[in-house]
């Protein structure tokens, strides 16, 4: 995964009262082009612990390093413009066209017009937004989702470093989540920009997160890979989160978590006839096939298939009902 | 109507004046609202109890009357323009304020912290996100406050600043409807326009919308204000009181001084406001010259004991008030004109032949046939009706009548017997005629220019000329005169100068 580029050295923020414990000790890192995800309850300290890496708050004690150097003698602007940042409420700018939005960060970092231009059109383009039809509406005429999707490549536009993103997909209906969730994991294949990613929903942090760290209260209760936290929990509480989330409903389960838990076999697929669905598409999704077959194709993102049949999915569908109890 | 559009016509270009007028006030006082009104939102912005604090101020502000506003600038401004404006900017900041506090206020947090984490300076971000998402409410704050303006800046008049008030104050003054309808109208669409045309820069982009300002503004400034810097020091302003006789009079002085010096600058400033507006402004410089009166003089200029007051003859009036004024107040009041505008007694000509009545005296004859309309001051005036009862041992019937009906009424017989001003236009419209004041009850009200002695001793020339009025100018003369201005629509210009042609104050061709 290369050489770190973020580093949380024991730090802790106490807000103003002295009294509550924002984030409380935590030392982790993040390595160059990873996505790396922080996830946790409402009041667990991921925002914060976001919101310090770029000095909208400044922690109480520890160091933060940002490719070797600590971000308290940093100027700060320098800082930002380093870092993308993708709010929770996408925050795109009323007064701006979808255009002036884009270009905001390249303009303050006094990038070439034509060059500004390029890549308001190029990044337009690679999310499937007509330049010419969208560069010149206001926010207020986009739906939600395309809204954040001018959020997100906002952040992008100006190639920063590290892109921050709290929360950004929360405020959205469940297609439009769906749909920027892939485009996230999209452009960060593409372009390799390490990203830092707050959110409270197990299932998006399972779908996007190379890394996963898993915060409670100001804590950081266990760091790994999607896999290695379900299937090696670090604690009862880090289990039980997992497993509580997916008691919520098994038929909305995403399939990625059926790979992520080893119920997809990797043959290759031979018959074309096999009716096809995505790995973010849910087991109900599924359900509406099995009828008329016992297997399904799964298309995974990088355009390989495998292979989900109605034995091991109603297996899963008996250990989830078993883990519940 | 057709009396409306007469009166429009004959009027155009003071009608142009006084717009303009209007809205460079209104301009200035708008601009400088916004100036203060703005940057205190701004900055107030993360401190909620000073924007209370400010926010109330403002309120109380507005609460304040105009008029007393207006009133309680004068000893510290002086009158004109300033206080105008200042008395408008009073009014003005709260609209202003309040809107582009809650402008601000209402922008959502998490744009503002984006603005912040994209690495905006605090200029940047002011420029770029805060004021343009605010604006539209702040241009709405602006919007009322202009509208306010408008309609307030018409009181202005009243302390000499002009604008369409001046309309307003002669059309009341004149008990001419339709002189104060133009002002008002004129107002009202003035205030109409400036609130579309803002609305419209609401819509546009912030840029196109400040240089709007900007242009209107430096039109406005750049005219009014360059010629004031580049006019010679040399001018002589002559203003007058409210109403066609001061009006006349002043352009009488004009055209002697010009008769004498053509190349004398001198500025008129006619309807420029009450007794007390353009005394203060002799007093400060801001004009040198206005006709006065006598009466008004030991009345309202000059404090005198009570035993003083009580003179009986016009010559001893002029005296008492010529010597006092320059004793208390270093001014030099002229030699007076023949005519004493004073209160008269009317009847119709008619009445007055019937019975072979001259005097007020006479009235005793046909006392039990009188039913009188007088004002409701002069009913209970020492000089009014009271000392008539008294001084002249007369008792009719009578009624309080509102000053602008009693010459109708007395024309359409619903009374034969009224009060009203000597010189008033209406004498000779209604065909009417003033009883003379045989045992001098009312008080001697003569007019004459009143000037600083230092500015009279500096031109001797200017007061030679003004002194040949000096005895001039019969009550019936007068009357004339107001009746070419105020019925037959003529300039008081030309009345002036047809009336000092034919007394060969002036000469040459016309």
């Amino acid at each position: 995964m290369g050489d770190s580029i973020l580093q949380f050295k024991n730090v802790t923020k106490r807000f103003a009262d002295n009294e509550t414990v924002a984030v409380d000790d935590i030392s982790f890192s993040v390595a160059k082009g990873e996505l790396f995800v922080l996830v946790g309850a409402s009041g667990s300290g991921k925002t914060t612990t976001l919101r310090m890496i770029n000095r909208l708050v400044e922690p109480s004690e520890g160091e933060i390093l940002f490719r070797g150097n600590a971000i308290k003698n940093a100027d700060i602007r320098d800082l930002r413009f380093q870092m993308g940042y993708v709010l929770q409420s996408i925050a795109l700018f009323p007064n701006m066209t979808v255009e002036e939005n884009i270009a905001v960060i390249p303009e303050l970092k006094k990038m070439p017009k034509n060059q500004i231009q390029k890549i308001v059109t190029d990044s337009l383009r690679s999310v499937g937004l007509d330049p010419s039809e969208y560069r010149h509406r206001m926010p207020t005429e986009l739906s939600g989702g395309e809204q954040q999707r001018i959020g997100i490549l906002r952040a992008f536009a100006s190639d920063p470093a590290i892109i921050l993103m709290d929360e950004p997909f929360s405020a959205l209906d469940p297609i439009s989540r769906n749909q920027l969730q892939s485009l996230v994991a999209e452009l960060h294949e593409k372009t390799k920009t390490t990203i830092i990613f707050v959110t409270h929903d197990m299932d998006e942090a399972l779908k996007l997160g190379d890394r996963i760290a898993v915060m409670r209260q100001g804590k950081i209760e266990q760091i790994g890979t999607g896999n290695e936290i379900l299937t090696h929990p670090a604690n009862d509480f880090v289990h039980q989160m997992f497993a509580k989330i997916l008691t919520n409903d098994v038929y909305g389960v995403y399939l990625n978590r059926l790979d992520y838990l080893g119920f997809l076999t990797d043959e290759t697929v031979t018959d074309e006839s096999l009716p096809e669905v995505g790995i973010d598409d849910t087991i109900s999704d599924v359900f509406k096939l099995l009828g008329q077959t016992d297997s399904v194709a799964v298309k995974m993102n990088n355009g390989t298939k495998k292979i989900l049949t109605e034995k091991v999915l109603l297996q899963f569908m008996k250990d989830f009902n078993e883990k519940m109890r | 109507m057709t009396e409306f559009l007469s009166t429009l016509a004959a009027k155009r270009s003071d009608l142009l004046t006084a717009i303009f007028q209007h809205i460079e006030i209104s301009i200035w006082a708008l601009v400088i609202a916004m100036v203060i009104a703005i940057p205190l939102a701004f900055y107030s912005q993360r401190k909620p109890k000073l924007a209370t604090v400010l926010s109330q101020i403002a309120g109380v502000f507005q609460t304040i009357p105009s008029l007393a506003v207006l009133g309680l600038l004068i000893p510290i401004v002086g009158i004109g323009e300033v206080p105008a404006v200042i008395a408008l900017v009073i009014y003005a900041i709260l609209p202003i304020f309040q809107n582009t506090y809650v402008g601000i206020h209402s922008i959502d947090p998490q744009v503002e912290e984006a603005a912040d984490a994209f690495g905006m300076t605090k200029w940047q971000k002011l420029s770029r996100v805060e004021i343009p998402i605010a604006m539209p409410v702040i241009m709405t704050g602006i919007r009322q406050a202009m509208v306010m303006i408008i309609g307030t800046a018409t009181l202005a008049a009243l302390i000499g600043s002009g604008g369409l008030g001046t309309f307003i104050l002669l059309g009341i003054s004149r008990n001419d409807n339709s002189i104060t309808l133009i002002g008002a109208i004129a107002a009202a669409v003035l205030a109409v326009l400036f609130s579309l045309l803002i609305s419209v820069l609401q819509k546009v982009r912030v840029r196109y919308s400040l240089i709007t300002l900007a242009v209107l503004f430096f039109g406005v400034v750049g005219t009014t204000v360059y010629p004031k810097v580049v006019a010679p020091a040399e001018t002589i302003t002559i203003a007058g009181k409210m109403g066609s006789e001061p009006d006349i009079l002043i352009n009488m002085y004009k055209q002697l001084i010009h008769e004498e010096n053509p190349r004398a600058k001198v500025v008129l400033k006619s309807n420029f406001g009450q007794t007390s507006f353009l005394f203060n402004a002799l007093k400060t410089n801001q004009i040198q010259i206005y006709p006065e009166f006598s009466g008004t003089v030991i009345q309202s200029l000059v404090k005198l004991p009570k035993s003083q007051i009580n003179v009986t003859t016009p010559a001893a009036t002029y005296q008492l008030a010529k010597k006092s004024i320059s004793d208390q107040a270093k001014m030099s009041f002229l030699k007076p004109m023949k005519y004493n505008n004073t209160y008269a007694l009317v009847v119709k000509q008619a009445f007055a032949k019937k019975y072979n009545i001259k005097t007020i005296s006479d009235l005793r004859r046909v006392e039990n046939k009188l039913h009188g309309g007088f004002d409701l001051e002069f009913l209970d005036r020492n000089d009014g009706f009271r000392g008539i009862k008294k001084l002249y041992g007369l008792n009719f019937k009578t009624q309080s009548m509102d000053p602008d009906l009693r010459y109708e009424a007395l024309r359409d017989g619903k009374i034969n017997i009224a009060d009203g001003y000597s010189t008033d236009f209406q004498i000779q419209k209604y065909k009417l005629v003033a009883l003379r004041d045989d045992k001098n009850l009312f008080p001697t009200y003569q007019g004459a220019p009143l000037m600083k002695t230092s500015f009279a001793k500096k031109n001797p020339e200017i007061v030679k000329q003004l002194n040949k009025l000096a005895g001039k100018i019969t009550e019936t003369q007068m009357q004339k005169m107001n009746y070419e201005v105020n019925v037959n629509k003529k300039s008081a210009a030309s009345v002036a100068r047809n009336y000092l042609k034919i007394h060969h104050l002036i000469g040459g061709a016309d």
